[in-house]
């Protein structure tokens, strides 16, 4: 059975206490759930303790934060990873999950690989969604044939590829790369200067009030 | 796999933030000011030695439990090793039980089952609440300790009949499977098993509950256990009913209500003393989630009064948590101007006598002496002669009445450091000499023995006995930016030259640089009581002050051993003890120096200038400072704490720096000196000074751009003042002038622009 699609609209929730208990329909909730380190060989994690409360029956998106400041290895990061992972899968039992990783040029080939093995651990009937830098998103990407249903480009805090992909996306052009048409994800002061999509992730650099969503999903509609 | 660091303690996370953008340094500790020496084990048994009025305030607990008679009981140490780890630094002793890995071992070793896996994120500990979308701390520290040692004693009752044991360990293990996981409630007891080992599962199956979150069914079972008399858990009942009641309450004020009328009725009851305590932190950090003095006095009273036999620690976590709300704790008060710190709430903090004491040791304001010495009058508690005694006060009545505390005493080091240091002050060395070699004779730590040390180098007759008590060993080499002392980070051993070497604390180098005379310096430096490892420096900064003062006699000799030492690869210094006149001396001194910018007419402590001799350090520790500096003289890097507002100078004629060893007429002669060096000014300003007076007397002498090139380097990456610019400039000048064609004048680029240059060029 194919696994039940987000809605349109999904806030991103970082770690940080927030109450969206009158989140309307037809908007769900990606909420950090776990940060999973990988460092000098090991694997660290850090669960969210923030509450976060939800109306009853919201789209829950579960999101694991993989971050490598250095060097991985898939002798010894990659088994634990994936392990830490599916079991943020099993306790959240979320709608969702997707896996927020800003891997290195160096470390794409072990997230392809841990994405490889999150899919077979936790099989098809999941929605399995990963994050995407805009640099992932050329013509050639990297990205074609991983084993997700969803790719969502960050288009906020872009770096040095800032000034050009900017300027493509406020012209209402898109990203060259197929994948990462169907989801867009922007920072909530950016919605206006952004290209349409099927699903819009929205990050906020406040908490998320009554009024801040109303707002979101009046400008997303 | 690894779990990352949940509970950073404040003050370090401060610590790191407010210095995030800063240099680091070497630090050298000799005592260590934030916590007691390792293993704190030592500490915590009653060896309190000379405790320090920075300390965390959790150690100053417990130092006021010991010096007023009143000692921690076996169960409170347990509690209080419990709260190093929930602080985090359970493991800086190496002594800390794991009792979680305990556990585990033990169950797989009674057992023979495969020990229990954690979970990767929740570890045994952590567990989803689907209502937050959040983990939470489900099983504590304390779960696996209780869980272990009772695995331990039924192992011990019924080593015969293995199948009780076996049975109590596979529910156990369903109870903690909870923790991270679940729902997993083990099977009623069968009848078959022990009533105690029953007794026990009622209290497993209530527990298990509690843990997956079956509030309810959870509370009736711990009612049950309450009310029952064939059970060893039932005292600890009616504390987890509350908590049960808490837990399931989530944020509905009536059901909160329902808790705080159950943890109220536990503590009228005086029956349920024992659990009066964690009631206590229960009803007001989850169930009222508020504070007030009322709660910081109720919890003192239980730290103060051995009222905590089980909940030690969740007391001593929320009594220095509160403590610090009443204190204006600011992490960023060591970047914060004073008038700009927030101030204690002192009414407050006066309403109980363990907060009380804790603020007047602590403070370092005037008032706060004077309360000291008030509250020990009419107490003649022996916290409040310390609390006394540490503000120096030299009442002969304290004195007396501190010389008679018993040497067994826990408080027995602390007043005889602080008696006799008003001993010495008051210039009653001899007397005192022969106390503090009994207590050096102690075994103390190492921290109260350096402070012992630090005594009796000042009632040392003589130099050699001076420089022996002045050579310590330190307690922790480190960086500036380890404020917490903390013995697990990376960046210990900053020089390794340095480790296992006896080194200066800022106490001798005081003595030293300000109140000896250059002929005792001389002697010093020549007697081979230095350690080895400040040798070199020590005898280049004799030298250098030896070449200020134009003081031959001295510096002849301690050339010689600069020499001898290896330190003048060049033999500038040949020259310099060949020389036909003053100038031509001094200059030949100079020329040494200029090529040593680690020369200083003073002493540096500790690890001393942080780079190798000859080369310029990057962070301007080259050369010297104006000796009438504000702050005490010593290495650059050793005052690198230069985010803070470094003490100001302290007076050299104050008792505190009188030595035995010097005569009046040496502190005389030392003063003299020191204004004649004060007249040199910075080490910029004297080498650019006395280089141009040569060049002027000397043009032809080869030596002179090269000179006059390393003068003009050492206003670049020297210590200098505002006007030292404007004598750099004119020797710029001359040198442009004098020598356009000499390489060292190309060179000499460092701070005025080609398009500057004199006309005459």
């Amino acid at each position: 059975m194919a696994p039940a699609a987000p809605p349109k609209v999904m806030l991103w929730a970082w770690e940080r206490p927030g109450d969206l208990r009158a989140l309307p329909a037809g908007a769900g909730v990606a909420f950090l759930a776990a940060t999973v380190t990988l460092i000098d060989g090991e694997v660290e994690t850090m669960p969210r303790f923030q509450p976060l409360r939800l109306p009853r029956g919201a789209y829950r998106m579960a999101v694991v934060r993989v971050a490598a400041p250095g060097a991985v290895s898939e002798a010894t990061q990659l088994r634990p990873a994936v392990d830490a992972i599916a079991d943020v899968a099993a306790t959240a039992r979320a709608d969702a999950l997707q896996i927020d990783f800003d891997a290195g040029a160096s470390q794409l080939p072990f997230y392809r690989a841990l994405l490889g093995q999150v899919r077979a651990r936790l099989g098809k009937g999941l929605f399995l969604s990963m994050t995407a830098l805009v640099s992932w998103c050329g013509a050639d990407s990297w990205m074609r044939g991983l084993p997700v249903n969803e790719i969502v480009p960050m288009t906020f805090e872009m770096g040095g590829a800032a000034p050009a992909i900017e300027a493509r996306l406020r012209s209402g052009g898109k990203l060259e790369s197929p994948l990462c048409r169907a989801s867009i994800g922007v920072a909530e002061q950016d919605l206006a200067a952004r290209p349409r999509a099927l699903r819009t992730y929205v990050f906020a650099y406040r908490d998320w009030t009554e009024e801040a969503v109303r707002a979101v999903l009046e400008r997303t509609r | 796999m690894r779990y990352a660091a949940l509970i950073a303690g404040a003050a370090v996370l401060a610590a790191v933030l407010a210095l995030a953008c800063a240099p680091e340094f070497p630090k050298t500790v000799f005592v260590y000011t934030r916590h007691p020496d390792f293993p704190r084990t030592a500490y915590l048994e009653g060896k309190v030695g000379v405790f320090r009025p920075t300390y965390a305030r959790s150690y100053l607990v417990i130092a006021y439990r010991y010096v007023r008679g009143r000692p921690l009981s076996v169960l409170e140490r347990e509690q209080v090793r419990d709260y190093w780890k929930d602080r985090e630094t359970g493991d800086w002793d190496h002594t800390a039980t794991d009792w979680q890995d305990r556990w585990a071992y033990e169950i797989a070793r009674a057992t023979g089952a495969p020990a229990p896996q954690k979970k990767p994120v929740g570890q045994g500990r952590y567990r989803f609440d689907t209502s937050t979308n959040s983990y939470f701390f489900n099983c504590a520290e304390d779960a696996y300790r209780t869980a272990y040692q009772t695995l331990q004693a039924r192992a011990a009752r019924f080593g015969a009949q293995r199948a009780a044991v076996r049975a109590w360990a596979d529910a156990q293990q369903q109870v903690f499977a909870n923790c991270d996981g679940g729902p997993a409630i083990p099977p009623p007891a069968p009848a078959a098993l022990p009533p105690l080992i029953r007794a026990d599962r009622d209290y497993q199956i209530a527990a298990a509950q509690l843990y997956s979150g079956d509030y309810p069914r959870a509370e009736a079972g711990f009612r049950r256990i309450a009310a029952s008399h064939d059970t060893p858990w039932q005292w600890i009942a009616p504390y987890l009913v509350v908590r049960t009641l808490a837990r399931g309450a989530g944020d509905d004020p009536a059901l909160l209500a329902n808790a705080e009328k159950e943890a109220r009725a536990v503590l009228a009851d005086p029956r349920l003393a024992p659990i009066h305590g964690m009631t206590l932190v229960l009803l007001h950090r989850v169930i009222l989630r508020k504070n007030d003095a009322g709660y910081l006095h109720a919890l003192a009273d239980d730290l103060a009064g051995g009222k905590t036999e089980r909940s030690f620690r969740e007391e001593l976590w929320d009594y220095t948590t509160f403590y610090d709300r009443f204190a204006a704790y600011d992490p960023f008060a060591d970047v914060t101007p004073p008038e700009r710190r927030s101030k204690p709430d002192v009414s407050a903090l006066r309403g109980d006598d363990l907060s009380d004491w804790i603020l007047s040791f602590q403070s370092d304001d005037a008032a706060e002496a004077r309360h000291a010495l008030e509250r020990w009058r009419a107490t003649r508690s022996v916290p409040w002669m310390v609390a006394a005694l540490r503000h120096d006060w030299r009442d002969d009545e304290l004195l007396a009445a501190a010389a008679s505390v018993p040497t067994e005493s826990p408080a027995y080091e602390i007043v005889s450091y602080y008696r006799l240091s008003r001993e010495l002050d008051a210039g009653a060395k001899e007397a005192a000499r022969g106390e503090i070699d009994r207590m050096l004779g102690r075994p103390l730590s190492k921290s109260t023995a350096n402070l012992f040390r630090a005594l009796r180098m000042r009632a040392a007759p003589d130099l050699a006995g001076f420089l022996s008590f002045a050579a310590r060993p330190p307690v922790m080499l480190t960086s500036t930016w380890n404020q917490g002392e903390t013995p697990d980070r990376g960046d210990a051993d900053p020089v390794p030259s340095a480790r296992g070497q006896l080194l200066f604390d800022r106490d001798s180098i005081k003595i030293l640089n300000e109140r000896t005379p250059l002929r005792v310096l001389r002697e010093a430096a020549l007697s081979g009581n230095v350690p080895r490892y400040s040798e070199r420096d020590f005898v280049l900064s004799a030298f250098t002050r030896a070449l200020l003062l134009d003081d031959f006699e001295n510096g002849r000799p301690l050339s010689e051993r600069l020499t001898a030492l290896g330190a003048d690869r060049e033999r500038y210094l040949e020259v310099y003890r060949a020389a036909a006149d003053s100038l031509e001396r001094r200059f030949a001194g100079i020329f040494y120096v200029l090529h040593h910018p680690e020369s200083r007419p003073y002493f540096a402590s500790g690890m001393g200038r942080w780079g190798n001799p000859g080369r310029i350090d990057n962070y301007r520790d080259n050369w010297w400072c104006p000796v009438d500096l504000a702050v005490d003289l010593d290495a650059r890097t050793n005052l690198s704490d230069w985010r803070q507002d470094l003490p100001p100078r302290a007076s050299a004629d104050a008792p505190a720096w009188s030595a035995a060893f010097l005569s009046d007429a040496d502190r005389a002669q030392a003063k003299a000196e020191m204004a004649k060096l004060a007249a040199t000014q910075s080490g910029p300003d004297y080498l650019l000074r006395e280089t141009m007076r040569y060049a002027r007397a000397h043009p032809t002498d080869q030596r002179v751009p090269e000179a006059l090139h390393y003068a003009l380097r050492s206003q670049r990456y020297g210590c200098v003042r505002e006007q030292t610019a404007e004598a750099a400039e004119q020797v710029w000048r001359y040198m442009w002038r004098r020598y356009p064609k000499s390489g060292w004048t190309r060179k000499s680029n460092y701070h005025f622009e080609p398009a500057n240059l004199p006309e005459s060029h």
